[in-house]
């Protein structure tokens, strides 16, 4: 048993990063971000008896993802407010607060902003893409959609990101 | 996008495209303006991401949670709290400005300058190069892979250097960068031979007369063309050496 976990340990914990970047973007809260990756890490370990993959990350990345779900549906059931994911742009409105308009007068902040305004289907294609590598494979296996569907995803949501920002870059007086 | 083939240019710069598919591809993005926007968008946005949108690390504090728990392995429990997210604001962390992003841009336009003079030439790449090399910038896509390094270039410049791996002859593909020659955006693919760096610029050929070989500050230069394309091999190893490089490149079909 004991060599069970430093065996998932030694595969799994070099990925703790893009799991945390990953639940991060979705969650857009640092301490949710805490909590979906630790779910996520012992569902991920309670599971690895049956992980058969060559590749651990994508594997683990769509656990990452599932966990998230799970938790939006349960805040949902409760009958909470809708997370910011239901109103898309949540964190984005027309006419943008004096501290966010800040921020944005340095460009990190303005495309991160951008980006965690997109919906999800299209912010998670883009970070799993841009940021952490994976192949289309790979991110058709973490979101649970066909390679052709990731394809038509990762365009959207390269001209929407692409179209906010000219259009940002429009108004922003540098 | 209405192109049937904007999809397949998408995955050809994504790398997920080889072979003879991805040589029909980039003969297709070559007659076709709507899959060149393709490349451009594509690259403008990775950049960007790359450069400048925040990529979280787990907090060690989290790297001892998840340690604990399963070293505790009291399995997994359902009934945790569940939370709401709150919307974050401040914590973001900008670096670099959008300012590179849009020279790119302009660079894939294509900039039209007035082509130096022959001996200025061999000068200016020498002063790349050397440039590049104090500044630790002469490559912007590190890989020996010309899978990745060829369709990088297709999003952000205006033409297709050749790009071949010739590690078994002593000069190893390690990456590419974009810079200018002759006043022109170009290509720049990087070798390493031994201890020296070779730079190969590669630009669109605008008639302007090219010095065949110059030695300018103790580094080498050696010129060519073929068909619409200036080629320059810029390097400080020795004469053989590079002439010999150069006859590798210039041995590749088209």
């Amino acid at each position: 048993m004991h060599d069970h976990r430093q065996r998932f340990e030694a595969l799994a914990l070099p990925h703790l990063d893009a799991a945390y970047n990953l639940a991060r973007w979705l969650s857009r809260s640092p301490a949710d971000a805490d909590d979906i990756v630790q779910d996520a890490m012992l569902r991920a370990f309670a599971a690895f008896g049956q992980f058969r993959g060559e590749h651990i990350r994508p594997w683990l990345l769509a656990i990452v993802r599932n966990c998230w779900r799970n938790r939006v549906d349960e805040v949902r059931r409760r009958g909470h407010a809708p997370l910011p994911e239901e109103g898309e742009g949540a964190l984005v409105s027309d006419r943008p607060d004096p501290e966010t308009e800040a921020a944005a007068a340095s460009d990190g902040r303005r495309l991160d902003k951008l980006l965690a305004a997109l919906p999800e289907d299209y912010r998670t294609v883009l970070i799993l893409r841009e940021m952490e590598d994976l192949s289309y494979r790979e991110i058709a296996e973490v979101t649970g959609v066909p390679i052709g569907t990731v394809m038509s995803r990762l365009a959207r949501a390269r001209a929407l990101l692409k179209s906010h920002w000219m259009a940002e870059d429009a108004h922003v007086v540098r | 996008m209405s192109c049937a083939e904007s999809l397949r240019t998408q995955a050809f710069i994504d790398g997920e495209i080889d072979g003879a598919e991805a040589e029909s591809i980039e003969r297709h993005i070559e007659s076709c303006p709507e899959c060149q926007a393709v490349c451009a968008d594509a690259a403008l946005v990775s950049d960007a991401m790359r450069a400048e949108a925040s990529r979280y690390a787990a907090p060690e504090s989290l790297r001892r949670r998840v340690q604990a728990a399963l070293a505790l392995d009291k399995g997994y429990d359902p009934a945790r709290a569940i939370r709401l997210p709150r919307v974050e604001r401040g914590f973001w962390s900008g670096l670099f400005s959008g300012a590179g992003v849009t020279a790119l841009a302009a660079g894939v336009a294509g900039l039209m300058l007035l082509p130096p003079s022959a001996a200025t030439l061999a000068d200016a790449v020498v002063q790349a190069h050397t440039d590049a090399l104090m500044r630790g910038r002469e490559i912007t896509v590190v890989s020996t892979d010309h899978h990745t390094v060829k369709p990088w270039f297709a999003g952000r410049i205006a033409l297709s250097p050749p790009v071949v791996d010739f590690a078994a002859e002593g000069f190893k593909l390690v990456g590419g960068r974009l810079d200018k020659a002759a006043g022109a955006p170009a290509a720049v693919v990087v070798y390493r031979h031994g201890g020296h760096a070779i730079d190969l610029f590669v630009w669109a050929d605008r008639g302007a007369a090219l010095p065949a070989a110059a030695v300018s500050h103790g580094y080498r230069s050696i010129f060519w063309k073929r068909r619409d394309l200036d080629f320059a091999a810029v390097s400080d190893t020795s004469e053989p050496e590079l002439a010999k490089f150069v006859q590798l490149v210039q041995a590749e079909p088209e």
